[in-house]
């Protein structure tokens, strides 16, 4: 462990280093402004289901596993961990408020606190079997595309639609979208993650139009 | 990459207690896409969830005609049985299936070409995952992952719908036996795949929670009219 370098040159070239490095900055910045709104709105824009499976990926491979991409994504890895967990806060705290459905309301707590127990066993047995990559994008990109799915009924379905913000919007496409290409360089035989990669992307900028076509309708979802 | 085998049912690698097992495990899902079958065309309310049956079917097509199954080829003819029966489903789907999101008028009019989209992209994945040897020899991984998926949706679409009498009894009771049945097989063909085992654990909680909540809805005063 001690001799792992700061960044892998030795298996990864400098490129697609880069562009993994600019998607995990974008999926930063996303989250600081799911936390802003948190904070500014008490609404985690994030749904709730994709929350407890990142949560659970984060702690799979910032504290359990380690990524072979050296020692700066691993942290930047722990950093994804650190501010995911102020959201699951958020979800805890807010989550159950955004729920139309009374019933829902009161398991929610306990739901999600069990959600995120199966997911991390789930994905503990799934990368301690093999079956993830080094920097564990075929678990990560699972996760992300059921965030992108859920995106967007989440958003539909929600009346006051101006508590989406742009800024993750846009960050978490341009986060896939950067880390996708990264994907491709070095891991462009790998056609499953690919598939996952594509679906997420095309998932991501349909939920990106959906959004401008309600802001430019003001009184649609309401 | 599954081995293809010319026998029927593989007693060689499979008791046939094992396989027994199995099949009627897979009856139990019959069971249940005849009860929903039966149901939707009554009711024209689709009891699945959309996200469910758009999986379901990919997993069908790439496991019945696209890869062999390593039980033996009465099974592939087994998943092709429940492709057909699943193609009504599918029918059913983009008949009645936008009632699932009734109220949401963006949801209802993107309904249809998101479930042609959820089809296609499900197909390529399963596709690929089975290809890349992320399943075992009959399925259970990727058909796993959407029955995982299957569960847990339905609690949340049976929780969300006015009405408890659009949902079945018996498809509640079929499915969590028939998967109850195929973990069964699992835990003792797969007991070094602990992956595989908390997926089917998961699930199995997840049906057995789904049950519970059905009786709960079903037994106060106002569900339907709620």
């Amino acid at each position: 462990m001690l001799s792992e370098p700061l960044i892998n040159t030795a298996k990864y070239t400098p490129v697609e280093l880069v562009f993994f490095a600019m998607g995990g900055l974008a999926w930063a910045v996303a989250y600081v402004a799911v936390l802003r709104e948190i904070f500014r709105k008490r609404f985690v824009e994030i749904p709730a289901a994709a929350v407890v499976a990142n949560i659970s990926w984060e702690f799979t491979w910032g504290i359990v596993y380690r990524t072979d991409l050296g020692a700066l994504f691993a942290w930047g890895y722990r950093l994804w961990f650190v501010l995911d967990l102020v959201i699951v806060w958020g979800l805890l705290r807010y989550g159950a408020e955004s729920l139309r459905t009374p019933r829902m309301r009161e398991a929610f707590r306990g739901a999600a606190v069990l959600a995120i127990l199966a997911w991390s066993v789930t994905l503990l047995l799934f990368v301690g079997q093999g079956y993830d990559t080094t920097t564990g994008l075929v678990s990560g990109y699972a996760v992300t595309l059921m965030m992108s799915v859920l995106y967007i009924p989440h958003f539909l379905r929600d009346p006051d639609k101006s508590r989406f913000s742009p800024v993750v919007a846009w960050a978490k496409l341009l986060g896939n979208g950067l880390v996708i290409v990264f994907c491709a360089l070095a891991l462009g035989d790998h056609h499953l993650l690919l598939t996952l990669c594509v679906t997420a992307l095309v998932l991501d900028v349909a939920y990106l139009v959906l959004f401008y076509r309600h802001r430019r309708q003001p009184a649609a979802g309401a | 990459m599954p081995e293809a085998t010319s026998a029927w049912f593989n007693t060689q690698e499979y008791s046939v207690p094992l396989l027994v097992l199995f099949g009627v495990g897979c009856f139990g899902w019959v069971v249940a896409y005849f009860a929903v079958i039966r149901n939707v065309f009554r009711s024209h309310f689709l009891e699945i969830p959309a996200g469910a049956v758009v999986a379901n079917i990919a997993w069908e097509f790439v496991w019945g005609f696209l890869y062999p199954n390593e039980l033996g080829r009465f099974f592939s003819l087994g998943y092709r049985i429940w492709f057909f029966f699943d193609l009504v489903i599918v029918y059913a789907l983009f008949r009645w299936g936008w009632k699932q999101v009734d109220g949401v008028p963006d949801l209802v009019r993107l309904f249809r070409p998101a479930c042609a989209f959820g089809i296609l992209a499900w197909g390529v994945a399963i596709f690929f995952m089975v290809g890349e040897g992320y399943d075992t020899g009959y399925g259970a991984i990727s058909g796993y992952v959407l029955n995982a998926m299957m569960s847990a949706l339905y609690v949340v679409l049976i929780l969300r719908h006015h009405r408890v009498a659009d949902f079945s009894l018996l498809v509640a009771w079929s499915k969590m036996l028939g998967t109850a049945l195929l973990t069964v097989f699992n835990f003792i063909v797969q007991w070094e795949n602990p992956f595989l085992l908390a997926l089917c654990t998961a699930t199995l909680v997840l049906d057995l929670v789904y049950i519970a909540v059905f009786y709960r809805l079903r037994a106060e005063p106002a569900a339907d009219a709620a």
